[in-house]
């Protein structure tokens, strides 16, 4: 009996179970349900906007403040805002017509709820905000800080300073934001759905499905793309970009991004803790062929931390692949030189870098380092983490790391002064501490003149380069690539803003 | 020749030993670049005479690094062999020939690793350990010995009851010297076979391990490691990825027919039991 039924009956499964699998764009047929799927580089553990990004690129959550194009800093959330005395009370008017994701209102205190919340469980965010005291009335949210920050509106374009419902219970799987798409499931590491809030305050969004995936191998997204299984790629691998720039159905867009590949020093070690070995180290690195090879000419070369267009970027100091120059500044370290080796009380040196694969151009460059520096007798261990800002706020067991940061995310210097050379900054594990460089940044926090923030800015950033802190090595092309079917999507300069409600597909 | 072969099974493993040993000590006087040395300027070089298999992305020749990468695949398989084997007879040899209690506790053991996959043994262990040749041998050699105490101790089982150890007992032999001189040369055969066949394998995993960031780690030539950065140039240099691809797979035929031929030549096909 059963025999004589088993055929057809794995057949009618077979037909049902391939049912299942197919795309709902196909499936119901019905032409308004549009969607799209983004696949990038960076896999994210949680959705907590205050810890994480994906929310806010995402547009699950919202900012209180946002940054255009052109690196302007305009409205989002926040309305309208005003200082009284010179940036040590601000007055916020919270936009009217907004309600989160759950159909509540928003208002000041929803805001200052979500902000109490943010400097709770960020110490960075806690640190750049400073604030004193919130009081909320009504749409008016009044902020008071400890000291005066001119530059407090620009401090709230971080992505971490989103505004979410904190008396929502699940916020790293489920934050409920204002933006126009809301959490349809999550799964850390992996992957975000999201559908459409159709209550959107700027108005509803074209797409009403989204899928944010990861994928941290650069060659898999480039197939990903080509195979239709991803509608938008974010860094595909660099080496593809010509391939696809020739697919008629795919666009490509590049654009000059923000960010700076750097080299980092532990500066409690005491070889790194000499100006002449960071210099030596500074010579060894060649910046031309990095950005011409290792990064196909998607880059520029970085002589310091900001693109030179900007106001506050002074002249830095030359800087040239040298193995001769590296070696004098090894022997004005106190070092010895012997057949063209360096060794310090007749021992060679030897130093670990930390480098990650998210970027995969960051572990080559920590190669063609090791390789240069092996001509000098000097070792340098390479160790690959998994994640290496966890790994150097933990341990400090490494000399050196190649790193990488969007420098001026606000078209300001004063975030990455703050975070990276102030001590207990969210991204000085090295802990780099000169009273000169801190007294200029905190005086930079306090003038709220543009030009005179310019110019102390400038002087701190002559500091950093004379002192070679860091050494900047690239600053790295933004670059996605997208199928045709994508409509109104643009690859944002701050690389903040990816899932708008103007995104719409084709169909 | 093949007489001396069958009979002479040490000879086998001596001749093996000895010449890798002369390979992995000669390779860097062949090598003619430096494998490691980073020369951007001439990145992703076609084939010539003066790279015979070009360079790669980082503009290091891929012969010099095939070759190096040949002694640190397969001396690190060598080495993973040499473990497994000086931790899987000894314990299959006691378990065997001891028996009772504490053998039944020894084989719930083993068949605890055995119940697992061994590639998937290997990746979460590596895992777990974090990247690292260190941690790749350790996370190999305890996937693998247990097929050599699983091996040794059902031979040194069937052997155990025949009259030649009872007589052996009978004349005052203790069972250490039992061991070396009855059970050793009997179970040598099988286990070498066995090895032969399984260096193509721990090869393989070595490289897959290596291919997803677990083993050798940059610059380390490795041939795993080679493939795995030879697939961001899959597209514009596809030898990146085929040379190394040869490479290990040249050699796990190598292995597996040497394997084969004296599988046949010791005809253990019926003696081959939980492997």
């Amino acid at each position: 009996m059963l025999k004589k039924y088993s055929l057809p009956l794995i057949l009618l499964l077979s037909l049902g179970l391939s049912a299942c699998s197919s795309n709902a764009k196909e499936d119901d047929g019905n032409p308004k349900v549009k969607e799209l799927t983004f696949l990038s580089n960076f896999p994210s553990e949680t959705l907590d906007p205050h810890l994480n990004y994906t929310a806010v690129r995402a547009g699950v959550n919202e900012t209180l403040v946002k940054i255009n194009e052109e690196m302007e800093i305009e409205p989002w959330l926040a309305e309208s805002w005003t200082t009284t005395d010179k940036g040590h009370t601000w007055n916020f008017k919270i936009r009217n017509n907004v309600t989160f994701q759950n159909g509540e209102k928003l208002d000041a205190e929803a805001v200052k709820k979500s902000l109490e919340r943010n400097i709770e469980v960020s110490e960075a965010m806690k640190t750049a905000l400073n604030i004193k005291e919130m009081k909320a009335d009504g749409q008016q949210l009044k902020i008071v800080t400890n000291e005066p920050l001119p530059h407090f509106p620009s401090e709230l374009v971080h992505p971490n300073t989103a505004i979410l419902d904190a008396d929502e219970k699940d916020i790293e799987e489920k934050p409920v934001g204002t933006g126009p798409f809301k959490t349809a499931s999550f799964s850390p590491g992996n992957k975000l759905e999201l559908e459409r809030y159709d209550a959107y305050w700027a108005g509803k969004a074209k797409l009403s499905k989204a899928t944010f995936t990861f994928n941290e191998d650069a060659n898999a997204r480039t197939l990903a793309l080509q195979s239709g299984d991803a509608d938008i790629v974010y860094r595909p691998s660099i080496e593809s970009m010509e391939s696809l720039k020739n697919d008629s159905s795919i666009k490509t867009d590049i654009a000059p991004s923000f960010r700076t590949h750097l080299l980092m020093y532990n500066t409690k070690d005491e070889n790194l803790k000499n100006l002449h070995v960071r210099k030596a180290f500074d010579y060894l690195i060649d910046r031309e062929e990095v950005a011409s090879s290792v990064m196909a000419g998607q880059a520029e070369r970085a002589e310091g931390p900001f693109l030179s267009a900007f106001p506050f970027t002074p002249s830095y100091d030359k800087k040239e692949f040298s193995i001769e120059k590296a070696m004098k500044h090894f022997e004005h370290a106190g070092f010895q030189l012997k057949n063209g080796k360096v060794l310090k009380n007749g021992k060679p040196l030897s130093f670990k870098l930390l480098t990650y694969s998210y970027r995969p151009e960051l572990p080559l460059m920590a190669q063609m380092l090791q390789s240069e520096a092996k001509q000098l007798g000097i070792t340098i261990e390479i160790q690959q983490v998994e994640n290496i800002d966890e790994y150097m706020a933990k341990k400090e067991d490494w000399d050196l790391a190649t790193y990488s940061l969007i420098t001026s995310p606000r078209g300001d210097a004063s975030f990455f002064l703050n975070t990276a050379y102030m001590e207990g900054g969210a991204i000085n594990p090295g802990s780099i501490n000169n009273q000169e460089l801190t007294s200029k940044i905190t005086e930079l926090n306090r003038t709220l003149n543009e030009e005179q923030r310019n110019k102390l800015a400038k002087e701190a950033v002559s500091l950093i380069d004379k002192n070679r802190f860091h050494s900047f090595i690239v600053h790295p092309n933004n670059f996605a690539a997208y199928s045709d079917d994508v409509l109104n999507w643009k690859l944002s300069k701050s690389e903040y803003y990816i899932l708008t409600k103007d995104v719409d597909v084709k169909k | 020749m093949n007489q001396f072969l069958l009979r002479h099974p040490k000879s086998i493993i001596g001749l093996l030993v000895v010449s890798f040993v002369l390979m992995i000590v000669s390779v860097s006087y062949i090598a003619p670049y430096d494998p490691n040395h980073v020369t951007m300027k001439e990145r992703l070089l076609p084939i010539s005479s003066e790279h015979w298999l070009g360079t790669d992305h980082l503009g290091r020749d891929i012969f010099s690094r095939i070759l190096v990468g040949a002694r640190t695949t397969v001396g690190t398989s060598l080495l993973i062999l040499m473990c497994s084997l000086l931790i899987g007879i000894p314990i299959g040899l006691f378990s065997g020939y001891i028996g009772g209690r504490f053998d039944r506790v020894l084989m719930k053991i083993v068949d605890a690793f055995m119940a697992f996959p061994d590639y998937i043994f290997a990746i979460v262990l590596s895992g777990l350990l974090g990247p690292g040749m260190f941690n790749l041998i350790f996370a190999i050699v305890i996937v693998k010995w247990v097929g050599y105490t699983r091996l040794v101790r059902s031979t040194v089982i069937t052997e155990k009851h025949k009259e030649y150890v009872l007589l052996a007992k009978i004349n005052g032999l203790r069972s250490f010297q039992i061991l070396k001189k009855h059970m050793i040369p009997h179970i040598m055969g099988n286990v070498l076979v066995l090895a032969t066949l399984d260096l193509g394998k721990i090869i393989l995993m070595i490289a897959a391990l290596s291919y997803i960031g677990l083993g050798a780690q940059p610059p380390t030539a490795e041939w795993g490691s080679m493939l795995n950065e030879g697939k961001a140039f899959f597209y514009n240099a596809p030898l990146l990825m085929v040379i190394p691809g040869l490479a290990i797979m040249l050699f796990v035929l190598m292995s597996n027919l040497l394997g084969d031929y004296l599988r046949d030549k010791f005809d253990v096909k019926s003696k081959k039991v939980g492997i």
